[in-house]
């Protein structure tokens, strides 16, 4: 019974290590979401000319979706046109490869124009214990430093780039500033590092109509396992590599039984 | 036989039901205090008829379902933390406190030796899937015998109970006891967040090597709710 139950419970932990790893990624498909960064403009999104976003307002997140690989058309029109005819804010088109995991981000350009920058989200292992930050520059607004707690965590940032870093899981306080200076653009805002999370902050806005703010995308399951578990350093609970305490106390224990019996024996020959 | 299926069947059936390519994961962007509200206000309506497409799939392959949903920024649900174990035939009660990792990348396990370490990047007790893994000192040099020295001897089936920071008490069975060399542990599987809800017991084992002051093995006891 006991061997049945060790082959069951080693097939369940083999079980459960196949899918530790979360949802796999669905062959040919890539994740995608979508990032508003335009301030004061509700949009419609339509894909390959169909509404896929209906009065998608600003500073939101929406997905992510599993798309199959491709190229796809995207126009966004203001929310109040829902039929998208006629000329849109933005036409981009973009290009989605099985595994993929985009942000399309709708945002200003640094002077102003409204355009479609994707970016490719890094999904790879976090080690344990720690959370991926990583911010984007989709504002229209100069060179930024992003500073967490005070100190300057990714300098002289620029739109459409960014900056990435891993950090011990756990809340910050993130602001941004302009580069080489302390003049506060955004922030400070508290921002929740999950443990084993990409969190991703976009500035968008405009500096110009003082319309900077912050919009964070999380992608979650990203996180490992810790390397061991050290949990013994004396030795008394010694198995296999000798004869443990244990056995030795029993012998000893044995050993005054018998001792005793002995002695009684002898005591009962007399 | 039976035993063998569901070992296979009950992590693989659950993965296989929580998958749904193509849906969307709940919201888990967190706005922030300078974001608009507006995040709130359109959250609701998401995924109502995310699988609008899925029934006309044949007519356009790349074409998204309509509309997309907006992550919206409700908290993911917290679950409380463990504070106290028992485990009654072995006589075994004793304080648990929260631990992540240690400088060299191994879980932090707490000093005491008569206090267990929850691993608090995973899941609590209540959560609807994952590992909740428990770690206790086995003995130490200096202090003796640990909480869990009698671990490696407990019964199937034997009950553990755990208390969360809420009052609540979670009753588990033990389904299993293993051995692992520390060298071929199945740590993604002990750590998952993902399957079949269940707790983790781990202490140390095996033999002892005086070198290094160390055991070679990880006693590993898995049980699932009662």
């Amino acid at each position: 019974m006991k061997r049945i139950y060790a082959v069951l419970a080693g097939l369940f932990l083999l079980a459960a290590g196949l899918f530790a790893a979360g949802p796999a990624q669905a062959a040919g498909t890539a994740s995608v979401s979508v990032v508003h960064g335009i301030p004061n403009t509700p949009v419609n999104v339509f894909v390959n000319g169909k509404s896929t976003l209906a009065d998608f307002k600003p500073g939101t997140v929406a997905g992510p979706l599993q798309l199959p690989a491709g190229t796809y058309k995207i126009t966004i029109f203001p929310a109040a046109n829902t039929a998208g005819t006629g000329t849109p804010v933005i036409s981009a088109s973009a290009t989605v490869a099985a595994g993929n995991n985009v942000t399309l981000v709708a945002h200003l350009t640094a002077d102003g124009k409204p355009t479609l920058t994707p970016f490719a989200n890094d999904t790879s292992a976090i080690p344990a214990g720690q959370a991926r930050l990583i911010v984007r520059h989709t504002a229209a607004a100069p060179a930024v430093d992003v500073r967490a707690n005070g100190a300057v965590a990714f300098k002289s940032l620029t739109n459409p780039n960014q900056a990435m870093a891993n950090l011990p899981a756990g809340s910050i306080s993130a602001d941004v500033v302009l580069a080489g200076t302390s003049t506060v653009a955004i922030g400070p805002a508290t921002l929740n590092l999950a443990e084993g999370t990409d969190t991703i902050v976009y500035a968008i806005g405009s500096a110009s109509d003082k319309t900077l703010s912050l919009v964070v995308q999380t992608i979650d399951g990203l996180g490992s396992a810790p390397g061991g578990m050290p949990a013994g350093s004396g030795g008394l609970a010694t198995t296999g590599g000798g004869i443990p305490m244990g056995v030795w106390l029993l012998s000893g224990a044995g050993a005054l039984v018998a001792l005793a019996a002995a002695g009684r024996r002898v005591r009962a020959v007399r | 036989m039976l035993g063998l299926v569901l070992a296979v069947g009950a992590p693989l059936g659950w993965h296989l039901g929580h998958r749904q390519p193509g849906a969307l994961r709940p919201g888990t962007a967190v706005a922030l205090a300078t974001t608009p509200p507006s995040t709130a206000a359109s959250g609701a309506s998401a995924g109502s008829s995310g699988s609008a497409s899925a029934g006309s799939g044949a007519s356009a392959p790349v074409m998204p379902p309509s509309p997309i949903p907006i992550q919206s920024p409700a908290a993911q649900k917290a679950y409380p933390a463990p504070v106290r174990l028992s485990i009654p035939t072995l006589r075994i009660d004793a304080p648990v406190i929260a631990e992540g990792v240690a400088p060299d990348g191994q879980m932090a396990i707490p000093d005491d030796i008569h206090t267990l370490g929850w691993y608090k990047w995973g899941p609590a007790p209540g959560a609807p899937a994952g590992s909740v893994v428990i770690v206790g000192h086995v003995d130490s040099a200096v202090a003796g015998t640990g909480t869990f020295f009698t671990l490696r001897t407990i019964a199937d089936q034997a009950a553990v109970q755990v208390r969360t920071a809420d009052g609540r008490t979670h009753t588990y069975r033990v389904l299993s006891r293993q051995e692992f060399r520390k060298t071929s542990v199945p740590l993604a599987a002990i750590f998952a967040r993902t399957g079949t809800p269940r707790l983790t017991l781990v202490t140390c084992g095996g033999p002892f090597d005086r070198a290094t002051r160390s055991y070679e093995d990880n006693i590993v006891v898995t049980a699932v709710p009662a």
